[in-house]
């Protein structure tokens, strides 16, 4: 019964996807759609159960569905408050709201889907609601990358289509749980798997479709950066990642790993605010799948680390973007000089939040410094591992200069004086919410593991203080004066500076789809 | 008793770390054929500087700048504790991070640009760290320090790392030809700029824990031989102060390029001379 | 409690300005830090930086132009401090003394406490004005 539901709603999902493709006069997506209703009426028409039961709560969907429900469910909440301050109809803001909700919902199934053709419907509806969300402003380029997103992930749908229907072709099972337990089952469907995930999850060739998200209202690009969507990609390659055959772990973990450095090494020409946190999110994220695709015991707990505490620091990340944007009217870096004055707890979430990102002692920190470590002890036994070791130190400390660069805006307080205004509690109540839950998580993980506690106590407590006292003290008692510019009373104006690496932009492509293609070679 | 050793060692370090300073400017100062300021020269300064009018710019900027100061003895504490390589390399980019922005929450121009100058150098110094604690890492199978300085000499695997470090040094010291961040003719010391009076010195007893924290990742290179450690240190005190004092400032970029091609590369050889010659 | 106000006297950071010298009296400063006369051995440092001075070495006259400028720097040295005038043009005026674009010596905008003559000055004599000087930050 829910199969045949199932079935009969992916139909009217895919022939809505060529209303769609009609709608927008989109032809690619008319021959997309069409591909893979026939693949699906083959795969339905060939499927046959197993034993196996077609939804699986194992401890890594209990986890995704934690992350998934409380950050979702704060950028949701914090949501309705957004809307206020959008200019739209009160019905389009409601249904909006339904949609992030039933986003969640998706989600929430498309974790615990144990069976592939479950699992490509729920992938299908995360396409959809994507789709729709980023619809939402009804402009011209919110449906042209609307469109866009649709395009891709449907890519990302047909590459899952065929690896279920290459399964069924050579009688192998569709359930997860039965792949993965088939350690020589190595074949071409597994790849496929695998680009759907790098679809899914803004891989090179494909990351225009997430950047282009960013033209949706706010919480669209939180629940897509942090909580969802892009989540999907490093879940599938944790599932799959037992199963993985040496060279193809490692070619994951290369080109994820490159694609970490590249595009940390992008975002640092742009100067919109959700573009660089945007180009953060796929840099992490091709972390998470680079360090995910290793499947060893100890890379599963890293991915792990750097799935949750990513998704809450984007989260919060992405909800400041928001405020900054409807209530401070910003939207470049540029425009962000002297915000520490105008809005100081607002400035210092975001700097705190940037700190959580990439600094001590915070989760994402612990993640990396967990996996230098592994690094150090994988590659004695191998050493071509050396090349995952310069993108990771590179790409590291590019993505610390890419957030304090913007730090620097921040704080200036120059020429550009704002005025100055308060952030009301129920606009930040929920990055406040997923903050405190960041470090009782941080505090959870710190006991769990004697050997970082010190660290973390020292400069954890310096952190507080250091947060403190930027609010008690002021210092009243000292003397003031100016600044020293070689005696001159006025003041010069300084701005940030910009890295383009725009021209090498095409042979980073070149070298991703390169990637790409032995990849599928070697899984031949 | 070992463990209050350690701590006085930490303790003590803004003190005995100015006279390493003072015999650096007078090492300085004779490979000029000058006299050169006594030797408790720093000392001198610090009490001066104590004495001098309090004056600040903004509390922030003086607030981070104490958190920079305090995060560092941290981490020198950490050293002397003998704790892991990773998490005092990171306690120490965090240190700087926090000195960084206190460079940019003034409305400087020279404290800006060294600020600026300051992030992009540690992009370059941070990963050759890292490589170097890895390789490290290969040699003795830890990231401990304690366990580091019990293990026997290695020092022929670790050939390459010195080398890397060596160009790790001065610009973690800000000292020529690496010194773009501070660049005292062109930007006035960068981010030192806006401090005085005992704020100042606080900027100046971290200099000699900066100095502390690099040339003790020189010192574990020779693990239990503590004399031919003290020789590698000296040899490379000796050997920064004398390229300090012949080379003239390269720009920021030449900087990153430097750092990337040399001090990099320098680490990558390490590792691959580690894995295929010593193991 | 030490007397660190004694101290002053051993570590004197200078700072160099030129109100519009002919560039005469800054060379000799520059040659009193050179190997041949080392001020560095006193402890002096040319710091470049007004909020960690305690000399303040000006050279020239003072020229309407410098006028503002000299005023902030001399505020934004913290006390304890010292003005050392070098050279005849910043201590009387010297060859542009009443000349329409100058406001003869700086003492005329700021209190000097040592006066150090000569066109150019030697870097003896200039070494003998900050040996004077800190004899005099001493006492303040």
């Amino acid at each position: 019964m829910v199969h045949f539901l199932i079935g009969f709603f992916d139909f009217v999902l895919l022939l809505y996807f060529m209303k769609v493709g009609f709608d927008f006069k989109n032809i690619k997506i008319q021959i997309l759609a069409l591909i893979q209703l026939i693949l699906f009426a083959f795969a339905e028409l060939n499927f046959t159960h197993s034993g196996s039961p077609d939804f699986i709560i194992d401890e890594l969907a209990i986890f995704m569905m934690i992350i998934i429900n409380i950050v979702g469910g704060a950028i949701a909440l914090y949501g309705i408050k957004y809307m206020l301050y959008e200019d739209a109809p009160k019905y389009k803001k409601d249904i909006f709201l339904v949609y992030l909700w039933i986003f969640l919902v998706i989600m929430n199934f498309a974790v615990i889907s144990n069976n592939l053709l479950y699992f490509f419907f729920f992938f299908e509806l995360t396409t959809l609601s994507s789709f729709l969300l980023i619809k939402f402003r009804n402009d011209d380029i919110s449906n042209k990358n609307a469109i866009n997103a649709l395009l891709l992930n449907m890519i990302g749908g047909l590459f899952l289509l065929i690896a279920v229907c290459l399964n069924l072709f050579t009688n192998h099972s569709i359930y997860i749980n039965e792949i993965i337990q088939n350690k020589d089952y190595i074949s071409a469907a597994m790849i496929f798997v695998v680009f759907a995930a790098f679809i899914k999850g803004a891989m090179k060739p494909f990351e225009s479709w997430l950047l282009g998200a960013m033209v949706a209202p706010t919480p669209v690009s939180a629940l897509l950066h942090s909580a969802t969507m892009v989540k999907i990609a490093p879940f599938l390659v944790l599932k799959f990642s037992p199963v993985f055959s040496y060279e193809i772990s490692f070619l994951i973990t290369l080109l994820g790993m490159f694609l970490f450095f590249i595009f940390a090494l992008e975002g640092l020409g742009k100067n919109s605010f959700k573009e660089i946190l945007a180009y953060s999110t796929i840099s992490l994220l091709s972390l998470m799948i680079a360090v995910a695709a290793i499947g060893t015991k100890e890379s599963y707990e890293i991915a792990l680390l750097l799935i949750f505490f990513h998704a809450i620091s984007k989260a919060i990340l992405f909800m400041c973007a928001g405020i900054l944007e409807k209530l401070h009217h910003i939207k470049s870096i540029d425009d962000m000089q002297g915000l520490m004055s105008a809005d100081k707890p607002l400035a210092l979430l975001i700097l705190v939040s940037f700190a959580t990102v990439a600094l001590p002692p915070f989760g994402l920190f612990f993640a990396k410094l967990f996996f230098v470590e592994y690094l150090a002890k994988l590659i004695q036994t191998d050493i071509l591992y050396i090349f995952i070791i310069l993108f990771f130190v590179v790409g590291s400390s590019i993505l610390v200069l890419l957030y304090f660069k913007i730090a620097s805006l921040l704080l200036s307080t120059n020429n550009h004086q704002q005025t100055p205004a308060k952030t009301p509690l129920s606009f930040v109540a929920s990055s406040y919410f997923l903050f405190v839950f960041m470090i009782l998580s941080i505090i959870y993980l710190v006991t769990t593991k004697s050997d970082i506690s010190i660290f973390s106590i020292i400069f954890g407590a310096l952190f507080v203080s250091l947060i403190v006292s930027l609010f008690v003290f002021k210092f009243n008692n000292l003397q003031k004066i100016s600044v020293y510019a070689c005696g001159e009373n006025t003041i010069g104006q300084i701005g940030q500076f910009y890295f383009d690496f725009e021209k090498y932009a095409k042979y980073f492509l070149y070298v991703a789809i390169f990637l790409w293609l032995v990849l599928f070679g070697v899984s031949l | 008793m070992s463990i209050v050793f350690s701590f006085m060692l930490g303790f003590f370090a803004p003190i005995y770390g100015g006279i390493f300073y003072g015999i650096d400017r007078v090492l300085k100062a004779k490979m000029q054929r000058r006299k050169g300021p006594p030797v408790l020269q720093p000392f001198y300064d610090m009490l001066k500087l104590f004495s001098k009018t309090k004056f600040i710019v903004n509390a922030p900027h003086t607030i981070w700048m104490i958190f920079y100061f305090l995060s560092l003895w941290a981490v020198v504490f950490m050293i002397f504790f003998g704790g892991n390589l990773l998490y005092i390399i990171f306690g120490h980019l965090l240190a700087t991070v926090f000195f960084i922005i206190s460079g940019y929450s003034v409305n400087s121009i020279f404290s800006q640009l060294g600020s600026n100058r300051k992030l992009l150098s540690v992009v370059a110094y941070e990963p050759i760290l890292i490589v170097n604690a890895i390789c490290i890492y290969l040699v003795f199978g830890t990231f401990e320090i304690s366990e580091i300085l019990a293990a026997p000499n290695n020092f022929n695997s670790l050939v390459f790392t010195f080398l890397s470090l060596l160009f790790v040094v001065p610009t973690v010291l800000k000292l020529s030809p690496f010194d773009a961040s501070k660049a005292h003719q062109e930007i006035v010391g960068g981010i030192e700029v806006e401090f005085g009076g005992v704020f100042y010195e606080l900027v100046y007893a971290a200099k000699f824990l900066e100095m502390i924290f690099v040339y003790s990742f020189i010192f574990i290179l020779a693990s239990n031989d503590y004399i031919f450690g003290t020789f590698l240190v000296v040899f490379s005190f000796f050997a920064v102060a004398l390229v300090d004092n012949s080379t003239a400032r390269i720009k920021i970029d030449s900087l990153l390029k430097a750092l990337y091609m040399y001090g990099f590369g320098l680490g990558i050889v390490s590792i691959f001379w580690i894995l295929l010659c010593c193991i | 409690m030490l007397h660190i106000k004694r101290f002053l006297k051993k570590s004197p950071w200078v700072l160099h300005y030129n109100t519009g010298s002919c560039n005469g009296c800054d060379i000799e400063i520059l040659a009193c830090l050179s190997p041949r006369y080392d001020l560095e051995r006193l402890g002096v440092l040319n710091t470049g930086n007004p909020k960690q001075a305690d000399i303040f070495l000006v050279t020239g006259p003072l020229t309407h132009r410098c006028h503002d400028r000299l005023l902030q720097l001399y505020s934004q040295i913290p006390d304890p401090k010292v003005v050392v005038a070098v050279g005849s043009c910043t201590c009387t005026g010297g060859v542009f003394k009443d000349m329409y674009n100058v406001n003869n010596g700086i003492d005329s905008l700021i209190p000097v406490d040592v006066y150090v003559p000569g066109c150019a000055s030697s870097p003896e004599l200039i070494m003998d004005g900050i040996v004077k000087a800190l004899e005099i930050l001493e006492g303040k």
